[in-house]
C-alpha cells in the first residue's frame, strides 16, 4: 500500500513517557490499574506529597498505599488520565516502575526503586548515611533504556543502618555498611536474595565496596544479570538462580574482570538481617532535632489524610516525609521544642506515637486487588492486630514482634523473614473454597538466619488472629527468658502446631 | 519509528505496538480508533501481556468491538477490533 495512505496521530507526548513510566495491572476491587510511584530512598516534600495526594484524590478515589520499598502506590487508574498523571509526575519530578509487566517468558524485568534507610542522615546510631548513593543509583537506572530488558526484576538496597531496616537479606543486591579493622567504613556486598517463589536468603559476595565503587558494581552486576541471567523460565529468572548456578567465587570474579579490577575481600561474620523499624521519636545527630516515625498499619492512607500530614509537615519540620520499608512515614528533621506540637497534631489526624509496636511493624500486601489471592490481606492484618492489640494490652504493646501477611506463595509481604508470616492460600469447608493462611515462624536472627519455618498449613482466615493469639500468648507465658524467634526455634513443628491450634473453635465461638 | 496506523487494505489497518508496556499500547489504540470511520477494522500487534486486557477496555470506550484476539506466539497478540460508530 502507499505509505501515504497510512495515518498519522501525535506521539511526541507519549514517547517522552516511554521507559520512564507505566501502570501496573490489577484484576480485583474493580481497579484495572495500579501506579506505583517511585520514591528514591521514600523522600519527598512535603509538596510532593501533597501533589501525590490530589493525583489520588482525582484519579484514585482518594485511596493510597505505601510500599515496601519506599514507594506511594495508587488503584482505580485509568489508561485515558494516564498523560495526565505522568504530566503531574514528572512535574513533581517521579517516575514510576514497570508495575511488574513480566512477560509470559522471561523478560523485560527493570531495575526496581532502589531502597535504603529512610532515617539516613538523622539516626545517630548509623554507621554511614547512604542516601546519596541511593540517589545516584536511581539517577542512572531510572529510564536507562540499557537496563529495562533484563530477564526478571532487579532488587537493589544500600543502607547503613544499625537496624538493618531495609531487610538486606531479600534483595538481589545489597550494600550494607560495615566497620573495617582499620575503622574505615565500608560497604559488605550481598547478591542473589528473595522472598518469591523458590526464596532464598541473599549470600555474602565477600568483598567490601568503597562509596565510590557502588555505582560500578551495581552496573556491572546488573548487565551480568541482563547477559546471562536466563531467560527461559520466568519461574527460574531472577538473579538468585544465576547465583545458584554461578556460585559466588565465579560472580566475583565476572564482575572484576568486568569491571577491570579487584574488589577488595572482606568476610562477614554473620548475614546482616532485618532487625527492625524505626519508630516513635528519636533524636538527631543534628542537635536540637528530632525525627518522629509514625505508624501507618499496612501503609494505608488517604488523599484527605496525606493532605493533613503534608500541611504537618510544613507548619513544623522541614517540609520533608520519608517513607519506609515498613509501610510507616518519618518527619525530620523537628526542632525538639515543636516535638510535642508536631505529635498533638499527629494525634489529631489519627496517628500516635503511643501505638503498639506492631501497627509499626505489621505488613500486609495488596493482595485484595492483584487476584492472586480470595483474602483482603491489609484488612486481615488490620483485624488481626486490633485484636491483639486488645487482647494483650500493655503486655505486647513493646514487643518487637513482626508478623507479616502476605496474600500468595509471590510473598510481597516478605512473610518469610517476619517473626509470624502468613501466607494467603485456600481451603474447602463445608462444600465451599475459603481464604486461608499457612503459618510460618521465623528462623531469622543475626546469629542464625534462616527463612521462616513452615509450622501449619490452611488456617481458616477467621480464624488466623487466634491462631497468632496462641503463639504470642504461649510466648509471653514463657516470660523474659527468651526471643519470639528463640522461643520458636526451641520447640517442634508439633509442638507449635499444638499451641497454634488451642482452642481455636471455641475462641471463634466466644468471638463471634 | 514512530508508531503509526498503517493502511493495509480497502477498510483494514493495522497498528504494531510491540515493545511498549501498558498504558502505551491502549493509549495509541485509542488514537488509531479515533481515526478509523465505522466499519473499519483495525488489527493491533503488541507483546504486553497486561495491555491484551486493556484493549478491550479501551475499545470498548471507544464505541469499538473486539471481533479476535489471537495469541501468535509466547509473547505477542494480534487483535482485532472493527469501529462499530
Amino acid at each position: 500500500m502507499n505509505p501515504k495512505e497510512n495515518k498519522l496521530f501525535p506521539t511526541d507526548d507519549v514517547e517522552r513517557f516511554v521507559n520512564r513510566y507505566a501502570l501496573g495491572r490489577d484484576k480485583c476491587e474493580g481497579s484495572s490499574h495500579f501506579l506505583r510511584i517511585k520514591i528514591p530512598n521514600g523522600r519527598l516534600t512535603a509538596e510532593q506529597f501533597k501533589a501525590i495526594a490530589d493525583l489520588s484524590e482525582r484519579y484514585g478515589r482518594g485511596y493510597a498505599e505505601i510500599t515496601d520499598r519506599q514507594n506511594l502506590q495508587l488503584h482505580w487508574i485509568e489508561s485515558e488520565d494516564a498523560l495526565k498523571i505522568f504530566s503531574k509526575l514528572e512535574a513533581i519530578g517521579f517516575s514510576t516502575d514497570h508495575g511488574g509487566q513480566g512477560y509470559p517468558t522471561a523478560q523485560h524485568g527493570d531495575v526496581r526503586a532502589i531502597v535504603g534507610c529512610p532515617a539516613a542522615g538523622l539516626d545517630r546510631s548509623e554507621l554511614a548515611d547512604a542516601s546519596p548513593i541511593v540517589k545516584e543509583l536511581d539517577g542512572f537506572f531510572d529510564g536507562n533504556r540499557d537496563f529495562l530488558d533484563l530477564p526478571r526484576k532487579f532488587k537493589i538496597s544500600v543502607s547503613g543502618c544499625h537496624l538493618n531496616c531495609v531487610s538486606p537479606e531479600i534483595h538481589d543486591l545489597s550494600f550494607v555498611a560495615v566497620k573495617q579493622s582499620t575503622g574505615k567504613i565500608g560497604f559488605a556486598v550481598l547478591v542473589g536474595g528473595t522472598v518469591a517463589a523458590a526464596p532464598q536468603l541473599a549470600r555474602p559476595l565477600n568483598v567490601v565496596a568503597k562509596p565510590e565503587e557502588i555505582l560500578d558494581i551495581t552496573k556491572c552486576a546488573v548487565e551480568i544479570f541482563r547477559d546471562f541471567g536466563s531467560r527461559e523460565s520466568k519461574a527460574k529468572a531472577r538473579f538468585r538462580w544465576l547465583v545458584d548456578a554461578w556460585g559466588t567465587e565465579k560472580l566475583r570474579r565476572t564482575l572484576e574482570e568486568k569491571m577491570g579490577r579487584t574488589l577488595e575481600t572482606y568476610r562477614l561474620k554473620d548475614l546482616p538481617t532485618c532487625i527492625g523499624e524505626h519508630v516513635g521519636v528519636q533524636p538527631q545527630k543534628q542537635d536540637g532535632y528530632s525525627y518522629i516515625s509514625i505508624p501507618v498499619l499496612c501503609g494505608v492512607l488517604s488523599s484527605g489524610k496525606m493532605a493533613k500530614l503534608a500541611q504537618i509537615a510544613q507548619e513544623h519540620g522541614s517540609e520533608e516525609l520519608r517513607l519506609t520499608p515498613f509501610q510507616n512515614i518519618i518527619f525530620s528533621n523537628i526542632q525538639n521544642k515543636s516535638v510535642n506540637n508536631v505529635l498533638r497534631s499527629l494525634k489529631e489526624t489519627g496517628y500516635s506515637t503511643a501505638s503498639v509496636h506492631l501497627n509499626w511493624t505489621t505488613l500486609a500486601c495488596a493482595g485484595n486487588f492483584c487476584g492472586k489471592t480470595l483474602d483482603h490481606p491489609k484488612k486481615r492484618a488490620s483485624e488481626s492486630t486490633s485484636y491483639l492489640t486488645s487482647r494483650f494490652k500493655e503486655a505486647l504493646k513493646n514487643e518487637k514482634l513482626r508478623i507479616n501477611f502476605s496474600g500468595c506463595p509471590n510473598g510481597c509481604a516478605r512473610h518469610l523473614i517476619a517473626d509470624i508470616g502468613l501466607q494467603g492460600t485456600q481451603l474447602t469447608s463445608e462444600g465451599k473454597t475459603v481464604p486461608a493462611y499457612n503459618v510460618y515462624v521465623r528462623g531469622n536472627g543475626c546469629s542464625n538466619p534462616a527463612l521462616g519455618r513452615l509450622i501449619q498449613r490452611g488456617v481458616n482466615a477467621e480464624k488466623t488472629k487466634f491462631a497468632v493469639a496462641n503463639l504470642i500468648d504461649a510466648y509471653l507465658k514463657n516470660g523474659a527468658k527468651a526471643s519470639f524467634n528463640e522461643f520458636c526455634s526451641g520447640k517442634t513443628v508439633e509442638e507449635l502446631q499444638t499451641i497454634l491450634n488451642l482452642n481455636l473453635g471455641e475462641m471463634e465461638k466466644s468471638a463471634s | 519509528m514512530p508508531v503509526e496506523l498503517v493502511k493495509v487494505s480497502g477498510q483494514n489497518y493495522a497498528l504494531d505496538v510491540r515493545g511498549y508496556t501498558c498504558p502505551f499500547p491502549e493509549i495509541y489504540t485509542a488514537r488509531a480508533l479515533a481515526q478509523l470511520s465505522a466499519g473499519q477494522l483495525l488489527e493491533v500487534t503488541l507483546d504486553n501481556p497486561a495491555s491484551s486486557d486493556g484493549i478491550s477496555a479501551t475499545a470498548k470506550k471507544n464505541r469499538s468491538e473486539i471481533r479476535e484476539t489471537t495469541k501468535t506466539d509466547a509473547t505477542t497478540w494480534k487483535i482485532n477490533i472493527q469501529k462499530s460508530e
